[in-house]
C-alpha cells in the first residue's frame, strides 16, 4: 500500500517564500482583517504539503495557491462562526492615510467584488485569466469587474466628499 | 490612479516572520503540536448570576473595582461567580481573575502564567515602555448566545512587567447585536503572543498556542441611552459607545469624545470599525469605542468626532 506523498520541508519552506505573501494578501482582500487571514494562511499551506500537487512552474503554483485562498476565503466567510463573531481590533494599520482609508472603502464592497479587484489590480490577470481561476465564465467576471469599478468609484467619491464636508468645517 | 494606490496599500500587508515561522512549526511537527491541541480544558461553565452590583464590587476588589462608580444610576454586574477559575493547556495557564459588563461591553481580567514557573517566552522579556500597547497580545475568539452579534476587542497588559514567568491582562470587547444581549460570552484564546522590541521596529514571537475557553455568564441591564440621527443610530451604555450606520458616516474619526451635560469631555478610545455581513452582503457599517470608566449615559448630550459636534436630542433614553 502507497503511502500518500507530502511536501517536504524544503518545497513547503520554499512555496511559503516565493508565494506566502500572494497568498496572504488574496486571503486579507477578501476577509478584510488579519485573524482571518492568518488561520486561511495556515491552512492554505497545510493543504498545499497534504496534496503536494504537481506543478507545471511557478505560475501553476502560485495560481492553484491563489484559488485554494479564495475557497478557504469564501468558507470562512460563510461559516456559522464568522457570522457571528466578526473581530475587529485586529485591522491592519496601514503607515500612509491614504491606504488606511482605501482599506476601510474596500470593506465596504461584497466579497466576490473585492475578490476580482484583487486579481484584476494586483495580481495582474485578465478576466479570462480570473475566470479560469474562479471556475466562472468570463463574461461573468466582466460583468463583476465592472459593477465593482462602479461600486468602488462610488464609494471613493462618497469618501471624498465626507472627508471635505469635515474638513471644512 | 486606483491601481497605483492598491498596489501601494498591498506591499504593506505580510503575513510576517512569526506567522511563517509559526505556520512550518505547525504543518512540519504536527504530532508535537497536536499534544498541546489535545490538552484543551474548556473553562468552567459559570452560572446564570443574579449577582448584585454592591456584590461586583466587594469581587471586583481592587482590579476591575476601577470601573465602577458608586452611586451611578446605571449598575453594572460582575459576571464571574467563582475568580480564580483556571485553564491549563500544556504548560500554559490562563487565570479568570473578574470581569465586569454591561450587556455590550465587557472588562475581563486575567492573568497568564506558565505551570513550570519558566518564562512565558524562550528569550528573555525586556522590560517595555509602560505605554500601551503592552508587549503580551492575545489571539482570541469571542462567541455568544445573541444573535448575529458583532464586536471587537483588545488587551492590555497591567502588570508591572518584572515577572518574565507572569502578565496580568484586561481584555476590553465590546458586541453589539440586532436582537437581546447575550447572556453569556465565551473567549476563546487561541494564542498568546510577545512583542519583543527590536529596535528600530518591534518583534512579534508566538509564546503558545492552544485553546483557553472561558464563559462568562450573567446578564446585565442598565440603562442606556439610543439616538438616531444623521442616518446613524449611536448607543451609549455606562461602557461603551456604538454607532451603526448603512455606511460609514466619517472619515476621520479621532479624536472621539463625548460631551456631558455639565461640559466635561470623555475621551473615547477606539476598539474598532468594520462592516457586517449577510451572507457576502454588507448590511451596516459600525464603530466601537470603550471607556475608561463607568459613565451614566443620561448625562451625555452630544458626540464630537474629529470637531464635528453631534447633539443628542433630550431627553431620549
Amino acid at each position: 500500500m502507497h503511502e500518500k506523498r507530502r511536501c517536504t520541508a524544503g518545497e513547503l519552506e520554499d512555496a511559503i517564500r516565493l508565494h506566502g505573501d500572494q497568498v496572504y494578501r488574496m486571503a486579507y482582500a477578501v476577509v478584510r482583517n488579519r485573524a482571518d487571514a492568518d488561520d486561511i494562511f495556515q491552512e492554505v499551506f497545510l493543504k498545499f504539503y497534504e496534496a503536494a500537487p504537481a506543478f507545471a512552474g511557478a505560475e501553476h503554483q502560485k495560481a492553484w495557491l491563489l484559488r485554494v485562498t479564495i475557497n478557504r476565503a469564501r468558507s470562512e466567510l460563510r461559516s456559522a462562526w464568522r457570522r457571528r463573531v466578526v473581530a475587529l481590533s485586529e485591522e491592519v494599520a496601514f503607515s500612509d492615510p491614504e491606504s488606511n482609508d482605501l482599506d476601510q472603502t474596500l470593506r465596504r464592497l461584497s466579497r466576490p467584488h473585492r475578490t476580482v479587484i484583487h486579481l484584476f489590480y494586483y495580481e495582474g490577470y485578465t478576466t479570462a485569466q480570473i475566470a479560469v481561476l474562479l471556475g466562472k465564465r468570463p463574461s461573468t467576471v466582466r460583468t463583476q469587474l465592472t459593477r465593482a469599478r462602479a461600486s468602488l468609484s462610488r464609494l471613493l467619491k462618497e469618501d471624498e466628499a465626507c472627508f471635505l464636508t469635515v474638513t471644512e468645517k | 490612479m486606483f491601481s497605483d494606490r492598491y498596489r501601494k496599500m498591498n506591499e504593506q500587508i505580510s503575513p510576517g516572520p512569526a506567522l511563517t515561522e509559526q505556520t512550518m512549526k505547525r504543518i512540519i511537527r504536527p504530532r508535537r503540536r497536536t499534544r498541546l491541541v489535545l490538552a484543551i480544558v474548556l473553562g468552567a461553565l459559570l452560572g446564570l448570576l443574579g449577582t448584585t452590583a454592591l456584590a461586583a464590587r466587594a469581587v471586583t476588589g481592587d482590579w476591575l473595582g476601577f470601573l465602577v462608580k458608586p452611586g451611578f444610576p446605571a449598575d453594572l454586574a460582575e459576571l464571574v461567580a467563582e475568580p480564580d477559575t483556571q485553564v491549563v493547556c500544556g504548560d500554559y495557564r490562563v487565570t479568570l481573575q473578574s470581569a465586569v459588563g454591561d450587556g455590550t461591553a465587557y472588562y475581563v481580567l486575567v492573568d497568564i502564567d506558565t505551570v513550570s514557573g519558566q518564562p512565558l517566552t524562550a528569550d528573555p522579556l525586556q522590560p517595555l515602555a509602560s505605554n500601551l500597547p503592552a508587549n503580551i497580545q492575545l489571539d482570541m475568539r469571542i462567541d455568544s448566545d445573541s444573535p448575529d452579534f458583532s464586536g471587537g476587542w483588545t488587551s492590555y497588559r497591567i502588570d508591572d512587567q518584572t515577572d518574565p514567568a507572569r502578565a496580568t491582562l484586561i481584555i476590553r470587547a465590546s458586541l453589539h447585536s440586532s436582537g437581546r444581549r447575550p447572556s453569556w460570552i465565551m473567549l476563546d484564546i487561541r494564542r498568546i503572543l510577545a512583542v519583543v522590541p527590536e529596535p528600530p521596529a518591534a518583534k512579534q514571537v508566538s509564546v503558545a498556542e492552544g485553546t483557553w475557553s472561558f464563559v462568562i455568564s450573567g446578564r446585565s441591564d442598565p440603562q442606556q441611552v439610543t439616538v438616531r440621527t444623521k442616518g446613524m443610530t449611536i448607543k451609549v451604555t455606562p461602557l461603551s459607545l456604538l454607532i451603526t450606520a448603512r455606511s460609514a458616516p466619517f472619515s476621520e474619526m479621532s479624536p472621539l469624545q463625548l460631551e456631558r451635560s455639565d461640559g466635561r469631555l470623555i475621551d473615547l478610545r477606539l476598539i474598532g470599525t468594520g462592516s457586517a455581513y449577510d451572507g457576502f452582503l454588507v448590511t451596516h457599517w459600525h464603530l466601537s469605542a470603550l471607556f475608561e470608566e463607568q459613565i451614566d449615559p443620561g448625562q451625555v448630550v452630544a458626540l464630537i468626532v474629529a470637531g464635528e459636534r453631534i447633539a443628542f436630542p433630550q431627553p431620549n433614553h
